[in-house]
């Protein structure tokens, strides 16, 4: 579902500035697969979301999302892709209902179907009882179910989640990681980036370390802690970690 | 090209949410609603209550020599509008608001038919003593109007022996036309002006608040093009522009019907004023209000663009403001019509063309270069605002992770460059004309210490506070044979643009620069002319502009801004409007020799160069102009512009073109 090859991505590239974000990724994420990125702030998770998101463009590399280029194919790709991350977040102005019907529209799902939807999501994500309140009244966990209904509308096969539960206190989370392993089990590929251990042991299938913009380790939870001679995940992270700092030292 | 029906979702989209930001619906719309009537109507009414108070006070006038005319003493005691007090001639009483001081013998002059004088103290910087003034000048001109009726009596003359010729003025214009004759202006101004200011506050939220409130993330994931998401947000913003030249034309339309009902009970029918604005004004108004709505909303969105806030957003739109609103208010003076060349400039043709058109003189030609000329710099601005909304580190700002400063650690910011400038230019307001007026204006120790203290000095000092690779910011490298051949090639250039420059300059304005100014070549000697004119600005003001400045930008922008913005920066410095075309031209020929040598000297060799030149011909041919006559000067404008640029292109070819 997810095909990365190679991403690379240099902001400023050619100019004094340039400051590389992501360097020479490459991960796959199957159908139904929870694939957890995680990594320190700054490390390239967004960068690399982003860019798998086509927000930014790859400065090398492609990724393939359900077989659609993100180099060549950038409007096929958002077609098939949901994205969310913390810093999308909603019109204040406009209610619940009014931004997952225009965002229906943006993906020329039929009127008729936008409000089909619209209903089967509300319900699942409980979220009827705010469907008609201004967002900008609305509390941060009723706002990510919004975005995640908004990122659902169109009926994505793959779902790009960067950090989705950054400022929720821990009752939205959880909503929010529940949700996340249902769409999964619906056969949804699920790219999700965090920086919070025990989300990931709890939800992901496969992870990745990412530091300095590159991925130093794939594999399970359990995996990558044999792989490291740690006893907890936790260890192994920060045993990879310090081990690369090393090695750029 | 965009798909329709996503814009038009785009933009239904955006509508819905700014029509709910209370903010941007009230400037746009409600405001100019509630402006004009509050405005207009308290302004009529404050003046008439005002007059009606000035009509009703009998200000205080003190009267010296009261005895030296007892006829117009007695004129003055007996006008109702004044109080008469009386003084010793020098201090006026406590309270008294003018003084009429009456000689010696007045009377007598008088009797003898002579002109007798009267002095009147009154303060021009108060309008209790100028409305005084008024009704005492009234009081001396009736009674010089009996004396003068009495001389001619007793003469047998009869009245018209002074008044040989007498004009009838008749004012031929209908009330109507008056009303617009006054309204014109005003309206055109208005108008553009809320143009501008409808599109102004929509653009900052649409955008700006967009990243504030992080929702353009959220836009950017959809199956739309950027140039679509654009242009959705470029329809909702130009939409709210209409909208509030419209709630101002109709807001405007309403209250001038109401000052005219009020005035025309008022005023002599003969001088009576038709305020209402014409209903054919709408044809005017729609076709000249459209592109420039049209240009505001893309330029507003550009600059929004930049912006990580709404309040940052305001900082930014507040130049545009400031330059508009000259261009606009040109609709203000009377003098000024759409013709050819006002027709092409930005804001001010469609001020001009909606002030002619409710004035009716308009000309067919200029009409159609005006909205011609509007309608393509709203493309190109449009263009350029696509071009920006594109960019990646616009939209998402620019790294900050380490290794940001790797590459420009060394040389300033654009910003702190221009703060380090704006000191060189204080320093020059406030201690150039002490030191002009000490040594000179000519002067070498002026101009060591204007070019090496104040243009120099603050680069050097920040250069050294902060480190900065002073290789890098004043690089002084020898050049190779290749760059010194250069020469050849940018000094004849740098001196034909400045030929082509002043022959524009004297084609427009009417005005020669350089050339034949009284005041260089009646100073001091042509040495000291050439050490402090030449020579000293040579090497400092390339220090600065070539040096830190350019090398300021060149590590931030992109190669053509840091010429363009660099040549403008050294335009704006030397504060000089007759010099604007040749010091641009200067400015992008010495930032391209940098740019394509990499070293300040030849740059400093061809400044040198290009002020020696016209410092000789100032000194020895003072009388030189170039005022050729049109044909000869269309040659040589097209000549030295072909030269200019040819032998510019070839100095850069030839130089090799590196990184400024």
């Amino acid at each position: 579902m997810i095909d990365c090859r190679h991403l690379r991505k240099v902001y400023l590239a050619g100019t004094p500035r340039e400051k590389v974000a992501v360097r020479d990724i490459s991960f796959q994420v199957k159908a139904g697969e929870i694939f957890g990125l995680l990594g320190a702030n700054g490390a390239g998770k967004t960068s690399t979301l982003r860019t798998v998101a086509t927000i930014l463009k790859p400065t090398s590399g492609d990724c393939y999302v359900d077989g659609a280029s993100i180099v060549t194919e950038g409007e096929k790709v958002r077609r098939r892709m949901g994205y969310l991350s913390g810093e999308t977040r909603l019109y204040e102005r406009l209610t619940p209902k009014e931004i997952v019907t225009y965002f229906g529209e943006f993906f020329d799902v039929p009127a008729g179907e936008i409000a089909e939807r619209r209903t089967r999501l509300f319900g699942m994500l409980a979220m009827n009882e705010y469907a008609d309140t201004p967002c900008g009244e609305l509390s941060t966990g009723m706002k990510q179910m919004v975005s995640i209904a908004r990122a659902l509308i169109h009926e994505p096969a793959v779902l790009v989640f960067d950090e989705p539960t950054a400022g929720l206190d821990i009752f939205a989370a959880r909503r929010v990681l529940e949700a996340i392993v249902r769409f999964a089990r619906e056969g949804k590929a699920v790219l999700f980036s965090t920086h919070i251990m025990s989300q990931v042991e709890k939800i992901c299938d496969r992870v990745a370390i990412i530091h300095r913009g590159s991925i130093l380790t794939e594999g399970t939870v359990p995996e990558i802690a044999a792989r490291t001679g740690r006893e907890s995940f936790e260890d192994a992270f920060f045993a990879l970690v310090e081990a690369h700092d090393a090695q750029v030292a | 090209m965009p798909r329709w029906h996503k814009v038009a979702a785009l933009a239904r989209k955006e509508i819905s949410d700014m029509i709910r930001d209370r903010r941007s619906v009230f400037m746009a719309i409600v405001f100019p609603l509630i402006l004009y009537p509050l405005l207009i109507i308290g302004l009529i009414q404050g003046t008439v209550v005002e007059e009606s108070r000035a009509q009703k006070a009998q200000p205080l006038v003190a009267v010296n020599g009261r005895g030296h005319a007892k006829e117009l003493a007695k004129a003055l005691y007996a006008d109702k509008h004044i109080r008469v007090t009386e003084f010793d001639g020098t201090q006026l009483p406590e309270g008294a608001v003018l003084g009429v001081i009456i000689p010696k013998g007045f009377d007598d002059a008088v009797a003898r038919g002579e002109t007798a004088a009267v002095k009147i103290l009154y303060d021009s910087a108060d309008q209790a003593s100028l409305s005084s003034l008024d009704k005492v000048s009234d009081v001396i001109d009736s009674y010089g109007r009996d004396v003068l009726a009495e001389r001619l009596f007793s003469k047998g003359l009869p009245a018209s022996f002074v008044n040989p010729v007498k004009s009838d003025q008749v004012d031929t214009a209908t009330p109507r036309k008056r009303g617009v004759f006054k309204l014109g202006k005003i309206l055109a101004f208005l108008l553009v002006t809320f143009c501008m200011m409808g599109a102004l506050y929509p653009a900052l939220d649409t955008v700006a608040g967009e990243k504030e409130r992080g929702t353009l993330e959220t836009l950017l994931s959809i199956p739309a093009t950027r140039l679509e998401i654009l242009s959705g947000k470029y329809v909702a913003v130009f939409a709210m522009s209409v909208a509030s030249v419209v709630s101002n034309f109709v807001s405007l339309s309403v209250t001038m019907l109401m000052v005219n009902n009020l005035m025309r009970s008022a005023v002599r029918t003969d001088m009576a004023i038709d305020f209402r604005v014409p209903t054919d004004a709408i044809f005017y108004i729609v076709p000249a209000l459209l592109p420039l709505a049209a240009f505001f909303s893309a330029v507003s969105l550009g600059i929004a663009a930049f912006a990580r806030s709404t309040r940052e957003g305001q900082y930014y739109l507040a130049p545009l403001y400031v330059a508009a609103l000259p261009l606009t208010s040109v609709a203000l003076v009377s003098s000024v019509n759409l013709t050819y060349l006002t027709a092409i400039v930005p804001i001010t043709s469609i001020s001009l063309f909606l002030k002619d058109g409710l004035l009716g003189t308009l000309s067919f030609g200029p009409t159609v270069v005006a909205l011609a000329t509007t309608c393509i710099y709203a493309a190109l601005a449009l263009k350029w605002a696509a071009s920006v909304f594109g960019r990646e580190e616009v939209l998402f700002g620019a790294p900050t992770l380490e290794g940001e400063a790797r590459g420009v650690r060394g040389v300033p910011t654009p910003g702190r460059a221009l703060m380090v400038w704006a000191v060189t230019l204080i320093l020059f307001f406030y201690m150039g004309t002490p030191l002009a007026a000490r040594w000179g204006i000519f002067s070498v120790q002026t101009s060591f210490v204007i070019n090496a203290g104040f243009i120099v000095g603050p680069a050097l000092i920040l250069a050294v506070i902060e480190r900065l690779r002073l290789r890098e910011v004043f690089p002084l490298a020898m050049p190779n044979p290749r760059q010194a051949a250069t020469l050849a090639l940018f000094i004849p250039a740098a001196i034909a643009l400045s030929i082509a420059a002043n022959v524009i300059q004297r084609l427009v304005i009417k005005s020669d620069t350089l050339l034949g100014s009284p005041v260089l070549s009646q100073s001091g000697s042509f040495g000291v002319l050439a050490v402090s004119l030449a020579l000293l600005p040579a090497i400092c003001e390339e220090l600065f502009y070539r040096g830190f400045l350019f090398k300021a930008f060149s590590a931030r922008m992109a190669p053509v801004w840091a010429v363009i913005l660099s040549a403008l920066v050294f335009t704006t410095a030397h504060l000089n409007v007759f010099e604007v075309l040749p010091l641009l031209a200067l400015g992008i020929v010495l930032a391209l020799a940098m740019r394509a040598t990499g070293t300040l000297l030849v740059p400093m060799a061809i400044h040198f160069a290009n002020n020696f030149l016209f410092i000789y011909l100032a000194w020895y041919h003072p009388k030189m102009s170039f005022d050729w006559g049109f044909a000869a000067s269309a040659a040589a404008l097209a000549g030295s512009i072909i030269v200019g640029v040819g032998l510019t292109w070839a100095g850069v070819r030839v130089a090799g073109a590196r990184r400024g």
